[in-house]
């Protein structure tokens, strides 16, 4: 117990301390103090055999094992200078997010990018529990490392500081920093296949009966986003001379077809953002409009690419207050700490 | 084997396999043949393994080859225990760890044996050829762990090669810095490396055939640098090892040692017994021996030698003596007295141990012994003459290939045989003095030596090895007597190749031998420059000890104590280690502009030379039109180059895809040599 909380005030210490010098930035420039080096087991190792080398040649006093070790541990020292160099000075940044679904792996794109004569060599990245990335800055001058990071959990997900580190040339010492790229992503709830209930609480298997293509009528104007239907730009203002603008339509084939959280009473709240979630995805496939209606903040009825972000998000994101950035990260680093 | 097994990169497989057979290959000669068997068949094994055809062997086969190869060393040599014993076990070890790769780690295991291998081979050869092998050995281990730790996109064995080079290059001035400055601290514990190899030398006994099996070897015994250069005469070199005092009628043996001299061969008591009975001690001569390895304690020195050594002792019958044997090259300073008066005071037991002969034998030779002395009216040093004078003139012969002898041996050689070698003699004279009641005793080492007119040190083959007398003489001491110097003078003066009455007789088993044709001027300056290099690294690298790291630092630093010896290496290493890393880690970024422009004046100076100049403020591109319109043949190249360079001048590009396009221009630029070349023939051409 006692242990559990030196162990956890030190990781919080530590956790400042390297907040401080290395502070959340989306890109980063390794600098001598960014970056940490220590032998590897391999370098332990080595360091062994030499000193038995040594006391051999100390011993049967012969100058050629004395030439050898120290000809071996000048190589070890040299070999500092290789495996620092082979990380600092490199520019680490974040590139695009892959949202996901939880129980897949949401793809954070690492961007490293190398200046200049100096090239870079078998570099790892790691990210708490996810797997490891590679890359080599040799003829390329920049690079984006995909990383994939398994999410369990919806929500906004911010993954810990990422590790990145390398061995290079002689796996003898390992150089590595730790690094805030101040990236998140959505998790969004996992869909659950369940029937469409509408309104009136009837369990509709193949959803909301509506004529896509039938009396939609024409409700306003939206400023354009990205991923809108180009079907839907008024060409007309933007021939205007003013920015690009989506018409909204309104399904007037029923009535406004709503996805209600209070149509599933009895169910926990997480199958219920599951089975909410399988209709948003649903309906945005069929180009329907719809609404959704979650306690706290509604979405009015829409359809498109940015609705249909927004619901997710807000499906992701609904009630998760506790799922903040501070507890990923002292998670993630006493771990991280262990292994160093 | 796991399914999940790590797969060392191909390169680092390739590197760490080549490496391996290398290291191995110089063991080679020391090892029983079966582990040279099972290396060889552990490599094939995982070439093999590496082309999928064999798999790794199981935990259990693993474990039964390890159990076999170390029920294996103890068959062979009998013991676990030694250093040979310990270098094969390792060897073995080294070996099989091949056929257990699963995991990175087993991989970082093998290279790192691999560096500690190489150190094991230099317990037993520290000469010049090996250490530069060595040194290629460690670039390929070198690379097999670069080669680890280079991710699989990035492969190219040069990129991998080179890199363990530049590395290796960087290590080598701080290796050089250390080396010289690092103290040499003590052996810890002392360490016994004989009984791995049949050293050729003298050995502790001698029969009358003994020494003449060496005069067939022309292996070096050692090496003596004089201090001032100046080398006493040839016939005065006689190069005292060892006293035979006890003769049981066939073997010659040391005699009963006093306790001063155990303590003595103990080492650390400086100047025992002998040099308390040395007196007129006159006309030290200095040198420095460096001797090579004899897996015995005795040295070697002038007659009469003193050492200030800590770890030599001097017995009472002036031999020198180290604490442990010489397994490996010795180097040792010492002081001679040429002239000088040794024990004219003999005590009495010391008298009985030099007077001890086997009671009864050799009646012919006694009866001769005491007839002689009663007719030199039992003067000592008539006697000695008469002998001697005996051995001049009567028909003895001097020779490396005596008739065996067996039983009453000196009878046999002095009344039948009469064809001996310097161990016969010597052996014989001191029976006769020994006979008539004259202490004498055998002494045995070499004699001469050759001179090395490069660096004017004396370099003594084991076919130097002789065996010559002492007689004590009263008030005199022991004096020398030689009495092969009596049978064949030339011995003496020319030494042994000279005197050999059948000149074939030398060095006959050595049909290679370099000795052989040293009266080709050429094969003997090249050999002597050779062994003049192999001298100075003993000398300075091998022979790198405390005493001379204090003088060579003395040398430039003036006083020398700890702190500044630590002060000037820590200094050095900084200095050595800020210049690399100044030179890693800043930024250069390449002046690829230059290049750019270099190439164009290349360009230019092609089509000068066809006679068009481009003039003052004339742009690239109107002179190119201007060439075109002259060299119509040129046009496709004139024209494709010119925008190239307006591109790479004009565009802003960035990073690779520059550098790229920059070498791509330079390329075309020199090819269009050619082009050039071309048209100016075909110009020629048509004018004729």
């Amino acid at each position: 117990m006692l242990v559990k909380r030196i162990r956890n005030s030190i990781d919080e210490k530590f956790e400042k301390w390297l907040r401080r010098r290395i502070p959340a930035s989306s890109s980063i420039t390794l600098s001598q103090k960014r970056v940490f080096i220590f032998p590897s087991k391999a370098g332990f190792f080595f360091g062994g055999t030499l000193a038995a080398s040594f006391v051999g040649g100390i011993n049967y006093a012969n100058s050629l094992i004395l030439a050898l070790t120290f000809f071996l541990s000048s190589v070890f020292v040299v070999s500092i200078l290789h495996t620092f160099r082979n990380l600092s000075g490199l520019t680490i940044a974040s590139g695009t997010v892959e949202p996901c679904f939880a129980g897949e792996s949401a793809v954070f794109y690492v961007e490293l990018c190398r200046h200049g004569s100096r090239t870079y060599e078998g570099i790892h990245l790691f990210w708490e529990g996810g797997a490891e990335g590679r890359a080599d800055l040799v003829d390329l001058t920049e690079v984006s490392v995909p990383m994939f990071l398994p999410a369990n959990q919806r929500g906004l997900f911010r993954p810990g500081r990422l590790r990145i580190e390398t061995k290079f040339p002689v796996g003898l010492l390992r150089a590595w920093s730790w690094i805030d790229l101040d990236v998140s992503c959505y998790i969004y709830p996992q869909p659950v296949k369940n029937e469409y209930i509408t309104n009136d609480g009837v369990g509709v298997d193949e959803g909301p009966v509506t004529n896509p293509n039938g009396s939609d009528d024409f409700v306003g104007h939206q400023q354009y986003q990205t991923g809108d239907s180009l079907n839907h730009v008024d060409w007309k203002i933007l021939a205007r001379g003013q920015p690009l603008y989506t018409k909204s339509f309104v399904s007037h084939g029923d009535d406004e077809t709503w996805l209600d959280w209070a149509n599933y009473p009895g169910l926990d709240v997480e199958m219920r953002l599951s089975y909410l979630c399988f209709w948003v995805l649903r309906l945005s496939e069929k180009n329907r409009v719809f609404g959704l209606r979650i306690p706290g903040n509604p979405i009015g009825p829409n359809c498109g690419n940015v609705h249909k972000m927004q619901c997710l998000q807000m499906l992701a994101t609904y009630n998760t207050r506790i799922n903040s950035q501070t507890q990923t990260h002292s998670h993630s680093h006493s771990q991280t700490v262990d292994k160093t | 084997m796991s399914a999940r097994s790590y797969q060392i990169p191909r390169d680092s497989l390739i590197w760490l396999l080549t490496a391996q057979v290398a290291v191995v290959l110089p063991h080679i000669e020391r090892l029983p043949p079966w582990i040279t068997f099972v290396s060889a068949l552990c490599v094939f094994w995982r070439v093999m393994v590496y082309q999928g055809r064999w798999s790794y062997p199981g935990k259990q086969v693993r474990l039964l080859l390890v159990v076999t190869g170390v029920v294996g060393v103890v068959w062979s040599y009998g013991t676990l225990l030694g250093t040979a014993q310990g270098v094969s076990l390792l060897i073995l070890t080294y070996s099989l760890k091949l056929l257990e790769m699963n995991t990175q780690k087993d991989a970082y295991v093998s290279v790192v044996l691999s560096y500690f291998v190489v150190a094991t081979e230099f317990l037993f050869s520290q000469s010049i050829p090996i250490a530069f092998y060595m040194i290629f050995v460690l670039i390929m281990i070198t690379a097999a762990l670069v080669g680890m730790n280079q991710s699989y996109g990035e492969h190219k064995p040069t990129r991998t090669i080179k890199l363990a080079c530049g590395i290796l290059l960087q290590a080598l001035p701080l290796m050089i810095i250390i080396f010289v400055f690092f103290p040499r601290i003590p052996p810890l514990w002392s360490l016994d490396l004989s009984g791995h190899k049949a050293r050729i030398g003298l050995s502790e006994t001698m029969t009358p055939g003994s020494i003449a099996e060496l005069g067939n070897s022309s292996e070096l015994a050692f090496r003596a640098q004089f201090r001032k250069g100046e080398v006493p005469e040839l016939h005065d070199l006689y190069w005292r090892g060892l006293v035979y005092s006890h003769f049981d009628g066939n073997t010659w043996a040391p005699g009963v040692a006093t306790p001063g001299d155990l303590i003595a061969a103990e080492g650390n008591v400086r100047n025992t017994n002998g040099y308390r009975l040395l007196q007129n001690k006159n006309d030290p001569v200095s040198y420095t021996i460096t001797l090579e390895p004899t897996d015995q304690i005795w040295l070697f020195g002038l007659e009469m030698p003193v050492s200030f050594k800590n770890e030599v002792g001097f017995t009472s019958d002036f031999r020198l003596v180290k604490n442990t044997p010489i397994s490996q090259i010795y180097q040792y300073d010492l002081t001679s007295y040429l002239d000088y008066v040794a024990e004219p005071k003999l005590t009495g037991w010391m008298r009985d141990r030099e007077l001890q002969l086997p009671p009864g034998t050799n009646p012919k030779s006694v009866a001769l012994a005491k007839k002689w002395m009663k007719q030199e009216s039992h003067q000592a040093e008539r006697y000695v003459g008469r002998v001697l004078n005996w051995f001049h003139e009567e028909e003895f012969f001097y020779t490396l290939k005596p008739p065996l002898l067996n039983d009453e041996i000196v009878d046999r050689f002095l009344f039948e045989s009469r064809r001996g070698f310097c161990a016969h003699y010597a052996g014989a004279f001191v029976f006769m003095m020994r006979a008539v009641g004259i202490p004498a005793r055998v002494v045995a080492g070499y004699q001469g030596g050759e001179i090395n007119p490069l660096g004017r040190y004396v370099l003594v083959h084991q076919f130097d090895a002789h065996a010559w007398t002492e007689v004590w003489l009263g008030p005199k001491g022991w004096v020398r007597v030689d009495p092969t110097a009596a049978v064949a003078p030339e011995r003496i003066e020319k030494g042994l190749e000279e005197s050999l009455q059948d000149g074939g007789e030398f060095l006959q088993n050595e049909f290679f031998s370099v000795m052989k044709y040293r009266r080709n001027p050429l094969v003997n300056n090249l050999r002597l420059s050779i062994d003049y290099l192999n001298h100075n690294w003993n000398k300075f690298i091998i022979g790198y000890n405390s005493d001379l790291q204090l003088q060579f630092l003395q040398r430039f630093l003036g006083k020398v104590s700890p702190q500044k010896m630590a002060i000037v290496m820590m200094s050095l290493l900084g200095v050595c280690l800020g210049v690399l890393a100044l030179w890693m880690l800043t930024t250069r970024t390449k002046r690829t502009q230059e290049t750019v422009n270099r190439a164009y004046y290349q360009l230019l100076s092609f089509i000068e030379s066809s006679g068009l100049i481009r003039e003052k403020g004339e742009t690239p591109q109107v002179f190119s039109n201007r060439v075109v319109a002259e060299l119509p043949e040129l046009t496709e190249l004139i024209e494709r180059l010119t925008a190239k360079y307006n591109h790479l001048k004009y565009y802003p590009l960035e990073g690779h895809e520059k550098e790229i396009l920059v070498k791509d221009f330079q390329n075309e630029v020199r090819n269009a040599r050619f082009a050039f070349m071309k048209t100016k023939m075909n110009v020629t051409l048509n004018r004729n």
